[in-house]
């Protein structure tokens, strides 16, 4: 070894692969501009409650008298059928669709992440079970069966009645069919990553000095899988929340009163020759979330691939 | 070599395939590795040499238990290696290290190299806080890094530092037998010289046992005390490394001799070229599995497969090992 193979100090400073992405990130503009979208999309949603006090509007309360109203200056987006105040419900419903999206991703993701780390890292008889499992899965029509998990009845399952008619139940219920029914790519993406990473000479290295299954999966792994679920992840928020909306248009989504923008859409869908401004709030809050997290998942994806250029 | 016996293999085989699975068709039998013997004393280092896929590597991986064997036996230091299990299999480990190939794939980039070197140490827990952090700057010295290269990730390395780091890795438990599989193969030339030197001082130092895999002979040459050569998944010549070089006894070792390439145009050479491909191990030939290339095969190589001659120090399978024939 000589001074001579050594890069300058310089050059060797080390620098947190996680700096360094953020820093490739903010330099991918749409990504930045779709991650200050959602940051504004999230202050808009949490400011339901404070303006509501301000404002001394019930969500909820209903006058016949003025369905319908066009925008004024006490409800600036005007009133719904049912007299009730639209922006505030489209403040109150952003919050449930876009914690839908999240807290559904989350779940179904890491019931992926388990399924397709466990099937590709131990492979044999359990990959081609757990495989077999998903395709199952991927092969149900999702209709039919989004119309069945909408039907159970949850004081069957022993819930009370109280919970199981409650806006919560109706949140749990939508998280739940979601997560049931989405984990299935990330588990394949999940499986796919491993099978190439768990041949690699460092997971081999950690092997021969005795490593555990559990050891290597935690310490190379999942590090290493880190960036395809990320973006994956990214991705299917977008599609949480049009699944969300196509639940409740179903009719099984979020019981009304409480708003969510799925259910605003869905109840729209009458009145759109009458009030067509009603479809068009939700469906534009809708829309831009999802290109929003698109975008951002673009954002990421260049983020992570030190090998993309611009 | 007066060294004790430190590894002693007997008829070690690896399969490949066969058993059909529950979503899963019959798959034909690779027989990687097929019945070899070898001995590795003490202190030495037993090069391997064969074409690619002839089992040099399976049979690496054998020996330090990433794979399983088929059949055979592996004694290590009295030991029985292949029937160990569980926590002495583990503790067994902490004998054994191999040096990988490539140095791009076998460092993780998401990790420091701190953390990269004690990484056998956490699966061990043998070090911890302060001792963990001068065990690798201890082992950082020894490869000849600085003690600043811990806290970098190997990006900022060349090939060689990480091949450094690589062997610093399988030196941090103190083993006493290191498989080095291609462990220069993918440096450059100048590199390879300063890693070699690096691995006949840490030999030298600490006592340690190598098996050297390569299927560069010039390399082998150089590093070697003994050689075995691997053909099909067998060793069909081994003995002292001046011997074997000298006066070959098996076709196979003098034709893959006959290709080294000579920096000395005026120096008269006679090649032996074989003709046609490596059988594949999916179908190894009957009876001597070097007949269907050899230059000398009679009837009898079709047929019976040679028995090794053995030599003071030396052994070749081959019918003819003692045959004029064979003479260079």
């Amino acid at each position: 070894m000589t001074a001579l193979d050594m890069a300058p100090p310089s050059v060797q400073q080390a620098q947190s692969v996680w700096r360094l992405r953020w820093k490739r990130f903010r330099g991918h503009r749409t990504g930045m501009i779709a991650l200050g979208v959602l940051v504004l999309l999230v202050l808009f949603t949490l400011a339901a409650g404070p303006l509501a006090a301000l404002w001394g509007i019930d969500p909820d309360s209903t006058d016949l008298l003025s369905r319908y109203d066009p925008p004024s200056a006490d409800h600036w987006l005007g009133m719904d059928d049912a007299g009730r105040d639209e922006l505030l419900r489209l403040m109150y419903g952003g919050q449930i669709s876009l914690l839908v999206g999240l807290v559904s991703t989350l779940i179904g993701g890491v019931a992926g992440l388990g399924i397709g780390l466990s099937a590709g890292y131990y492979g044999g008889r359990l990959d081609a079970l757990l495989m077999r499992f998903t395709d199952g899965m991927i092969a149900l029509p999702l209709l039919p069966l989004l119309i069945v998990f909408g039907a159970v009845d949850l004081t069957k399952l022993g819930f009370s009645s109280e919970f199981a008619h409650s806006g919560a139940a109706g949140f749990w219920r939508v998280v739940v069919i979601i997560a049931v029914v989405d984990w299935t790519q990330m588990a394949r993406l999940v499986r796919a990553a491993t099978l190439s990473l768990k041949e690699r000479d460092y997971v081999l290295a950690a092997k021969a000095s005795g490593a555990s299954p559990l050891y290597v999966m935690a310490a190379h792994i999942l590090p290493n899988v880190a960036t395809p679920i990320i973006v994956a992840g990214t991705l299917t928020v977008g599609r949480v929340i049009l699944l969300e909306s196509v639940l409740s248009f179903l009719g099984f989504g979020i019981v009304p009163p409480t708003p969510s923008w799925g259910n605003m859409l869905n109840n729209a869908q009458e009145l759109v020759t009458t009030a067509p401004a009603l479809a068009v709030y939700p469906g534009l809050f809708i829309f831009i979330t999802v290109i929003a997290v698109n975008f951002i998942g673009d954002g990421l994806q260049h983020a992570f691939d030190p090998r993309s250029s611009r | 070599m007066t060294h004790p016996v430190l590894l002693k293999v007997e008829g070690l085989t690896k399969h490949f395939g066969g058993r059909p699975g529950l979503f899963r068709a019959q798959r034909p039998v690779l027989r990687a590795v097929d019945g070899v013997d070898l001995v590795v004393h003490r202190g030495e280092t037993l090069g391997i040499v064969g074409e690619s896929g002839c089992g040099k590597s399976t049979m690496g991986r054998l020996l330090v238990r990433l794979l399983d064997a088929t059949g055979g036996k592996v004694e290590f230091d009295g030991v029985d290696l292949l029937s160990l299990k569980g926590r002495a299999l583990t503790a067994v480990r902490r004998d054994l290290g191999m040096v990988f190939q490539d140095p791009w794939a076998s460092l993780d980039g998401r990790m420091t190299v701190r953390d990269i070197i004690a990484e056998p140490l956490d699966i061990h827990r043998a070090a911890t806080g302060a001792d963990r952090r001068r065990r690798v700057a201890e082992l950082l010295d020894v490869v000849g890094l600085p003690a600043s290269a811990a806290d970098k990730h190997p990006h900022q390395f060349s090939g060689g530092q990480r091949q450094r780091i690589g062997i610093a890795r399988a030196l941090s438990l103190r083993p006493r037998f290191i498989v080095l599989d291609e462990a220069v193969s993918a440096l450059d030339v100048s590199v390879q010289a300063q890693i070699l030197q690096l691995l006949g001082d840490l030999q030298a130092e600490f006592g340690l046992t190598f098996l050297f895999i390569s299927h560069n002979l010039a390399v082998v040459r150089n590093i070697a005390d003994r050689v075995a050569v691997m053909y099909l998944g067998r060793i069909v010549e081994s003995g002292p490394t001046q011997a074997l070089f000298d006066a070959p006894r098996h076709p196979y070792t003098q034709a893959l001799l006959s290709a080294i390439p000579v920096p000395d145009p005026e120096r008269p050479r006679r090649r032996v070229v074989l003709k046609g491909d490596v059988p594949s191990a999916l179908a190894p030939p009957a009876g001597c599995r070097f007949h269907t290339r050899c230059p000398i095969a009679q009837e009898i190589c079709r047929q019976t497969p040679p028995v090794v001659t053995v030599g003071p120090d030396h052994t070749a399978a081959c019918h003819f090992a003692d045959s004029p024939l064979t003479a260079s």
